[in-house]
């Protein structure tokens, strides 16, 4: 345990970039796929970055340095944090630091789109984070503790208790891969009416910072989905290859989804299902276990 | 001769009232201020020297010939209520008339025949929550006052035709404070009810400072709402007197230490109605709201420290009573209800002052839902904030009434490139609006207790998910504030202006101890609550079994460190680079982020902020929201009457 307290995070900051970036090419691979276009190389990422990074030092407001610097370090703190088994309900709260300083680099700027970007950002967080927080209060219900390390170590998988939460959280997931909401996210995809919305304003060193937080991102709320399927690390994994998928397909087939659409359907997910297996979680207590 | 506690609690006391005296006779400014002064520094030390007695060694000091203070409380309440029905006859108001006949009845009917036993009761009692009560009232209540010295010369320069009418405006401040100290340092019911009627006339005379129609009709609002719960407040103790009990339940230490609670619920949930009132929960949120017409160093004393302060004190006073109690379930219930939906009502609001209102209304539901559970862990939560919430507040209230009279505008939407403009002034707002909702400062930390409080109580589940999303709304209106002033600046600067010594010393101060509270929160946990915790429920507290200290303190810690480096980069990291105007969809821009348009004339590209009216305006949720709160609260009475209990 305590060698797993360095080893995890340090694991977690080398490899997650990396996975996450493969993951993006795939992602965009599919969906070119998906669309009949060939799409960009596999590692077309790791190439947009490294061009990204020796791109002339250009900003709207110098103050997006600093914040798109707190973006990154924070997420990644966050992920070293899920990493150590630590608490959820911590990663939660840090998450949110993260994203509103991606939010504040995005307006300062001052500009239209970037502003509007900032707004619908928020919109996104904020429709996030309901369903986090039932996360939290849900493995609280389970194990008595916020801490992750104590819901992947008890007998049956957690989807078991908190099969609710799971569906909402796979429905907001869509919104943190910055996928269905064409309105709203700052996604790769041609089908974009903000160009890119929260990062429009942001260009070389700023952006490419954004991108990698994305990645760890990515891997973080991916490997949020472990505490569903805690000690089947088979079952994990196969788990997580359907739901990356299942979000592609999802993307693709409500391309048109807008900002207000996407609040009104998954606030009544998170209503239905998030809470609803909160409250009978709660209800029958301990009886579960 | 008298212990040196007592004469702290009489200085306290009676210093502000003399203050308030002499503020009301000299007219020159310069007298004022000396006075104002002079006055605070005795009062911050006392109130300091008062919770370091206290801290020490719970304070608990009895009086002789408390009857005759008791028999001149009566004459003060009187007079209160008598100085209510003249104003109402005066202004031509029916409610607060009929009201205020009502309240002086019951008084009186209370006064003459209630109570017949000359029981001795402890007369004052310093418990580690009326320290922390002390303190906010004496640091920060007299920072407000001392900032207003400043702020009221520019308020007469802004509002032409509103008479000047400082003396009444400094000493009412005063008498004020004195009612707060005697709100919280008094054992004696009777004594706390005359305390909660003086701060009903004072907020009642304070909002209506500038006699503008609008701000008549808003004061005698308050007053009617408030009046109701002082009313309840009688009411309660009318039914307290009746109960069989071999000791006095006049006296606040013996009701929390009554053995059979069953026997209190009908009080209970009449207090619970009088701490709902003045802490402008649903369905009486109405009041709170309109006080902002009065002057800012009015609202931030009304929202920060005082009078809304006192309605939470009286909840978690007795949330170990509440506990027991399904009124303390429909409490809760009805806090959680107000924060969720006045959180949901700040997105929709631009006026600066009318979102931290929202804002207020809705930390004050949180603190309600944590009195009404009454959980060692949900007091626990309750106390941390209300401390935070009182800096906070106070010091965004100072910020935004300073920079209302710098920018002249009080509308978040003029606010933008504020860190340019007015570095100090925005600095500090920074600090405030991060203090109010982001990790790892003090609002949060507290948010984080009361969920894991929440999450051991009977019925947490439904708390808990109004919490998961009342706290998404709270993120969205701070965020969207926060972002303002971060903003390019794409306006000409204002005029430089400088601001008054006396704010400049407030805001400063108050900033430093948003920080300082920020850091110092496991002392504050580990030093005064617990202790207090373990007084009132000391099988809870014997071994503290890490509900929040080590490996989470680590982590808060070093978030701390991280976003210290992080400032500390913003100044001293590179900045080289070109600063190019922003991206305008490929139009031609120029230096100042304007659009060229096709005639060669310069467009300012203009965005606002989302306020989503469509959901979360007033007129959307106020009046639904009226009906389901009303309905809880007859709710509680009736549970109350029938003396319904939770047995765990």
């Amino acid at each position: 345990m305590d060698i797993m307290f360095i080893v995890g995070p340090v694991l977690f900051l080398v490899i997650a970039p990396i996975l996450g970036g493969l993951l993006t090419g795939c992602d965009r691979v599919l969906t070119a796929r998906f669309q009949s276009r060939v799409g960009p190389p596999f590692l077309q990422p790791f190439y947009d970055v490294a061009k990204l990074w020796h791109k002339e030092k250009a900003f709207s407001n110098p103050v997006e340095i600093i914040f798109t610097t707190a973006y990154l370090v924070l997420i990644a703190f966050s992920g070293a944090m899920l990493a150590t088994g630590g608490n959820l309900l911590f990663v939660v709260f840090s998450l949110t630091l993260a994203h509103t300083f991606l939010i504040l680099a995005a307006y300062a700027a001052n500009a239209p789109f970037s502003h509007i970007g900032a707004e619908r950002e928020l919109l996104s967080l904020m429709i996030l984070e309901p369903i986090l927080i039932l996360l939290a209060a849900g493995c609280y219900l389970v194990t008595g503790s916020f801490e992750t390390y104590h819901m992947l170590i008890i007998s049956m998988p957690g989807i078991v208790f908190l099969p609710g939460v799971f569906i909402a959280f796979i429905a907001v997931l869509t919104l943190i891969l910055r996928k269905s909401p064409f309105d709203i996210s700052t996604s790769h995809h041609a089908h974009q009416e903000l160009v890119k919305g929260v990062t429009s304003s942001l260009s070389g060193r700023s952006l490419a910072k954004v991108e990698i937080a994305h990645w760890y991102e990515m891997i973080i709320f991916l490997s949020m989905l472990f505490i569903f399927f805690a000690g089947y690390p088979v079952l994990s994994a196969v788990a997580i290859v359907l739901v990356f998928l299942l979000e592609i397909v999802i993307d693709n087939v409500f391309p048109r989804v807008t900002w207000k659409m996407t609040i009104k359907s998954l606030w009544i997910i998170t209503l239905v299902f998030g809470v609803g297996n909160i409250v009978i979680l709660g209800i029958l207590g301990g009886m579960l276990l | 001769m008298y212990p040196p506690e007592l004469i702290a609690i009489l200085i306290l006391l009676l210093v502000p009232v003399c203050a308030a005296v002499l503020l009301a006779v000299f007219k020159p400014d310069l007298v004022r201020n000396i006075l104002v002064g002079i006055t605070s520094v005795i009062i911050i030390g006392t109130s300091i020297f008062l919770a370091w007695k206290a801290l020490l060694a719970p304070v608990s000091v009895t009086i002789e010939n408390a009857e005759w203070i008791g028999i001149l409380l009566f004459i003060v309440d009187l007079a209160i209520a008598l100085v209510i029905l003249g104003l109402s006859i005066k202004y031509r108001k029916i409610l607060p008339l009929i009201l205020s006949v009502i309240q002086l009845i019951l008084i009186v009917r209370l006064e003459l025949f209630g109570i017949d036993n000359h029981e001795v009761i402890q007369t004052f009692m310093v418990t580690n929550l009326s320290v922390v009560m002390v303190l906010i009232i004496g640091i920060i209540g007299t920072l407000i006052c001392v900032y207003a010295l400043g702020y009221m010369k520019d308020y007469h320069e802004h509002q032409i035709g509103v008479p000047v009418r400082k003396r009444y405006f400094f000493a009412v401040m005063f008498l004020f404070l004195s009612a707060m100290f005697g709100l919280v340092l008094s054992n004696n019911l009777m004594w706390i009810l005359c305390a909660w009627e003086i701060t009903t006339l004072c907020s009642f005379l304070l909002i209506g400072y500038s006699r503008t129609p609008e701000a008549v009709n808003n004061a005698f609002r308050a007053v009617w709402m408030n009046l109701i719960g002082g009313i309840c407040f009688t009411l309660a103790i009318t039914f307290l007197i009746r109960i069989n009990s071999p000791v006095s339940l006049l006296s606040v230490n013996n009701l929390l230490h009554f053995p059979n609670v069953s026997v209190l619920t009908i009080p209970l949930a009449f207090i619970a109605v009088a701490g709902l009132t003045k802490a402008a929960q649903m369905p009486f949120s109405t009041w709170l709201t309109g006080a902002m017409v009065a002057p800012t160093p009015v609202s931030a004393l009304l929202h920060s420290s005082t009078m809304v302060k006192a309605g939470v004190y009286l909840l978690v006073l007795f949330a170990p009573l509440f506990s027991q109690t399904w009124v303390g379930i429909f409490l809760a219930l009805i806090g959680a209800f107000t924060f969720l939906v006045t959180s949901a009502m700040a997105i929709s609001q631009s006026n600066a002052k009318k979102v931290l209102a929202y804002s207020t209304i809705a930390n004050l539901g949180l603190i309600t839902a944590c009195a009404g559970i009454g959980t060692a862990e949900s007091i626990m939560a309750a106390i941390l904030l209300i401390i935070f919430h009182a800096v906070a507040k106070a010091l965004l209230f100072l910020c935004v009434g300073a920079v209302e009279h710098k920018i002249g505008s009080r509308d978040i939407e003029d606010m933008d490139g504020l860190l340019v403009r007015l570095p100090l002034l925005a600095t500090m707002m920074v600090i405030g609006i991060c203090g109010m909702y982001l990790a790892p400062f003090g609002m949060l930390i507290s948010k984080w207790v009361a969920l894991e409080a929440f999450l051991t109580a009977p019925l947490g589940f439904v708390f808990v998910s109004i919490l998961a999303f009342g706290s998404a709304f709270t993120i969205f209106f701070w965020t969207k504030w926060l972002g303002k002033l971060f903003m390019r600046m794409n306006r000409p600067p204002a005029e430089k202006i400088a601001l008054h010594i006396s704010e400049k010393i407030s805001v400063i101060v108050m900033g430093v101890l948003v920080v300082g509270c920020c850091l110092g929160f496991p002392a504050i946990i580990t030093g005064v609550i617990i202790p207090y915790l373990n007084t009132i429920r000391p099988y809870f507290y014997q071994s503290n079994n890490g509900l929040f200290f080590n490996d989470t303190l680590v982590m808060l810690g070093l978030m701390a460190v991280i976003l210290l480096f992080l400032v500390i980069g913003a100044f001293l990291g590179s900045k080289e680079g070109r600063t190019i105007p922003p991206y305008l969809g490929g139009r031609a821009v120029d230096t100042e982020g304007r659009f060229l348009g096709s005639l060669g004339v310069y467009k300012e590209a203009k965005t606002s902020n989302y306020y989503l009216e469509e959901y979360c305006g007033e007129k959307a949720l106020l009046k639904p929201s009226w009906v389901i709160s009303g309905i809880l609260i007859i709710v509680m009475l009736v549970l109350g009457f029938m003396g319904v209990m939770i047995w765990i």
